[in-house]
């Protein structure tokens, strides 16, 4: 149960947004009301919602911050290709 | 008049005749010449006949001709030929044909002009003509030839959207088509198309090698402007692979993991455990977080299972990771109760998979238990501080990421952590090269426990505690399903039981609880083999008694005979003297064997000797079983037919034997009173 996507909400949604949330959620029944309630619950007790934040989502930028050089540009190599004729006698 | 009659006749005679023999041709000439002679009628219908059977067998011939020309290719004179039988016949089937054939000859003239244009240069116009003959041939040969020619006529694009939707396998159409995609820019593609041709022309590789390297470029200049990672991504790992240069390696994994985060949110979780399933040599925290939300959510999924195994390796050591808990909550107390709540989300979820039955499943759970144990130990043990902390790991984890040494020198560092020798040892084993072994083993797969046991080197301590107990236990496997890896198992098992009493308490309890004789056989062989190096008094009664019990359960299936039992229950009592299943067995044993001694004296009337059997035996059933026989005889000679001087001369014998045993015994009063009436 993700209930981050049972209410639609994101990672920072505070309180206001979550009532908010419920409600839509409510009135859209694309789950049922009991897991709507359980996803507001779970949402709204700090220790569920930091072992949700856990598992639900991920952060990448640790391993990309190790590749300091990615943003360096090469030389480009000038594209002046000549159609070879070797496999001509092939076809 | 006569003549001219005459003449006419013989005509018309000839001409029938030839009619008849179907030869309409010579007919027709000799039916025209009795015609100028004597106009007839039927003269007429046979001309008719005649010129209609001529014209169909021209027609034959013609289609005949027609037909060996199509063969020959000549295909002009063929059409001649159709088109000549078409005139008289007006059949349609020949219609049919001269079109055909029309339209192959057309089709021929574009095709050859084609050929020409190509051979002068001019491979624009080339190209439309084998479009052309392509449009009314619908051969592939021409869509291929077109392609090539718009490359040669550098109309790269055109060139690329013909040869998509073909298949060319020949070197050249497949150089062609990649060279198209270079020039158009597609230099993935163009090396993909590249690759499937096997010359190593070294103009070719040259080439090959420029486009890999505009590759290159090219995707670095993609990756400042776009965001396509997964296809960035994929080009950048085909670069690497093809060219095992590593100057786009780090932008590679820079945009693997913009791609995971995209796949993340897709819930692709099987493609982003296939992306790190390649484990690097370090791994950062994020990195372990990813590896265990990644196996939670695979686990989540069903038909996912064999990613439960994974779980606790993962989640564990996550959960419990300095730098992950330390998000959870400033609050320590707090901070525990989320770990808590994560460690039993995941357990909940093994547990649901268990409960379904699935043996998988229930592998993991095991695999959890042990994890969860151990790295609450080596949680304990340097979770808090700084230059341990990134210790704290499931013994799996430590193997994977080459942890494992560190782990067992923190571990011997703070031997007195632990409750008891064994516990120690049984942690150290986990991480050392013994822990698969151990895990087997803790999942009853005894085989392969023993199986995987690695070799233990410069006496390591743990991975020697390992060894020990897989050997022990996969030995006590061996007594219950008969395999014979005894002495390799209980050679060394003495050491085990110097760590702990324990396991020689249960392999006496497993000695004593049994009765099966060929069980009772591997019981004595096992305990024979740790006897002779550790005599110990526990080992020493429970071999007594598997001894007795093995020679009793031989005895009561005639196995053995009543000479070897005795010889084994005393040798039984003499290794434990209060062994009293030997002791009671043996005395039962003795007085069986005086009785069958004392049956044959008796049947052989050796009556000294069964004197002396009874007297010697403190057996009250072998004196009974004299005395029966004795009061037997003695009643008998009442009905014999005998003399009394011979009577009383064979009961005064009787007498005597009587006396020699019991001088007080009854027999011996009712003896007398009869040697009296005598």
């Amino acid at each position: 149960m993700n209930p981050y996507k049972i209410l639609n909400i994101d990672y920072h949604a505070d309180k206001r947004k979550i009532i908010v949330a419920v409600a839509l959620a409510m009135r859209e029944k694309k789950f049922s009301v009991q897991e709507v309630a359980i996803a507001q619950k779970e949402i709204m007790n700090p220790m569920t919602r930091s072992a949700h934040d856990f598992l639900q989502f991920i952060d990448v930028k640790p391993m990309q911050n190790q590749f300091a050089l990615i943003k360096q540009q090469k030389k480009k190599i000038v594209f002046d290709l000549n159609r070879l004729s070797n496999f001509d006698e092939n076809s | 008049m006569k003549k001219k009659n005459k003449s006419f006749e013989s005509i018309l005679a000839r001409a029938e005749k030839l009619f008849d023999r179907g030869n309409y041709l010579l007919a027709e000439k000799e039916f025209k010449k009795a015609g100028k002679i004597e106009k007839q009628n039927n003269i007429t219908e046979k001309l008719k006949i005649c010129k209609k059977e001529t014209e169909k067998l021209k027609v034959k011939d013609l289609i005949k001709r027609a037909r060996k020309y199509t063969k020959k290719k000549q295909l002009r004179n063929a059409l001649e030929c159709f088109e000549e039988a078409y005139k008289i016949s007006k059949e349609d089937s020949i219609c049919e044909r001269i079109e055909a054939l029309n339209r192959i000859l057309s089709d021929s003239d574009i095709e050859k002009a084609a050929r020409n244009a190509e051979a002068a240069g001019q491979y624009q116009k080339a190209a439309e003509l084998y479009e052309k003959a392509f449009a009314s041939s619908k051969q592939d040969a021409h869509l291929l030839k077109r392609a090539l020619c718009l490359v040669k006529a550098g109309r790269y694009e055109e060139a690329v959207s013909v040869f998509k939707d073909l298949n060319p396998t020949d070197f050249c159409y497949l150089y062609n088509y990649g060279f198209a995609l270079a020039r158009v820019g597609q230099y993935y593609k163009c090396l993909k198309v590249w690759d499937d041709i096997a010359a190593k022309n070294n103009d070719f590789l040259e080439q090959k090698e420029i486009v890999s390297s505009i590759l290159a470029d090219d995707i670095f200049d993609r990756f400042n402007n776009t965001g396509d990672f997964a296809r960035l991504y994929k080009e950048g790992k085909y670069f690497l692979d093809s060219t095992g240069r590593q100057d786009l390696a780090e932008l590679v994994e820079y945009c693997k993991y913009d791609w995971i985060k995209e796949l993340w949110t897709d819930e692709q979780y099987e493609t982003i455990w296939e992306l790190v399933f390649d484990f690097p040599a370090t791994v950062e925290p994020a990195l372990i977080a990813l590896y265990a939300k990644t196996c939670f959510k695979l686990a989540q999924k069903s038909g996912a299972h064999t990613h439960l195994s994974n779980l606790s390796m993962f989640w564990l050591t996550a959960v419990y990771n300095r730098e992950l808990s330390g998000k959870f909550s400033s609050e320590a107390k707090e901070r525990e109760s989320i770990r808590q709540k994560l460690i039993q989300m995941a357990e909940s979820l093994i547990k649901k998979e268990v409960d379904s039955g699935d043996e998988i499943a229930q592998l993991a759970l095991t695999y959890w238990n042990i994890d969860n144990k151990l790295i609450k130990y080596i949680h304990a043990l340097a979770g808090d501080r700084e230059d341990t902390a990134h210790l704290v790991c499931t013994p799996r984890f430590a193997d994977l990421f080459g942890k494992s040494a560190q782990i067992l020198r923190l571990i011997k560092k703070n031997k007195t952590f632990f409750e008891n020798t064994e516990q120690y040892l049984m942690t150290g084993c986990y991480y050392s090269p013994a822990g698969q072994s151990m895990y087997h083993l803790e999942a009853r797969q005894y085989e392969k426990a023993f199986n995987t046991l690695s070799e233990v080197i410069d006496g390591d301590e743990f991975a020697t505690y390992g060894m020990l107990k897989v050997k022990f236990f996969y030995g006590l496997y061996c007594l219950e399903s008969g395999e014979r890896q005894l002495k390799r198992c209980f050679d060394t098992v003495s050491a085990l039981f110097d760590i702990s009493s324990d396991y020689e308490k249960k392999l006496i309890e497993k000695a004593t609880e049994c009765y099966e004789l060929d069980e009772l056989n591997r019981y004595e062989e096992a305990l024979n083999i740790i006897y002779t190096k550790r005599p110990s008094k526990g080992i020493k009664e429970a071999l007594s008694l598997v001894m007795s019990k093995r020679a009793i359960a031989g005895y009561n299936v005639r196995l053995i005979n009543n000479k070897t039992l005795n010889i084994i229950l005393q040798k039984a009592l003499a290794l434990n003297p209060k062994n009293e299943h030997a002791r009671v067995s043996l005395d039962d044993t003795k007085v069986n064997c005086e009785l069958i001694a004392l049956e044959r004296a008796l049947s052989k009337h050796k009556m000294n000797k069964a004197c002396k059997i009874v007297v010697e035996s403190k057996s009250e059933k072998v004196r009974s079983c004299f005395f029966e026989f004795m009061e037997d005889t003695v009643n008998a000679l009442h009905e014999m037919d005998m003399e009394d001087e011979k009577k009383i001369f064979f009961l005064q014998d009787t007498y005597k034997w009587c006396a020699m045993v019991d001088k007080s015994h009854s027999i011996l009063h009712d003896i007398n009173g009869m040697l009296r009436f005598l």
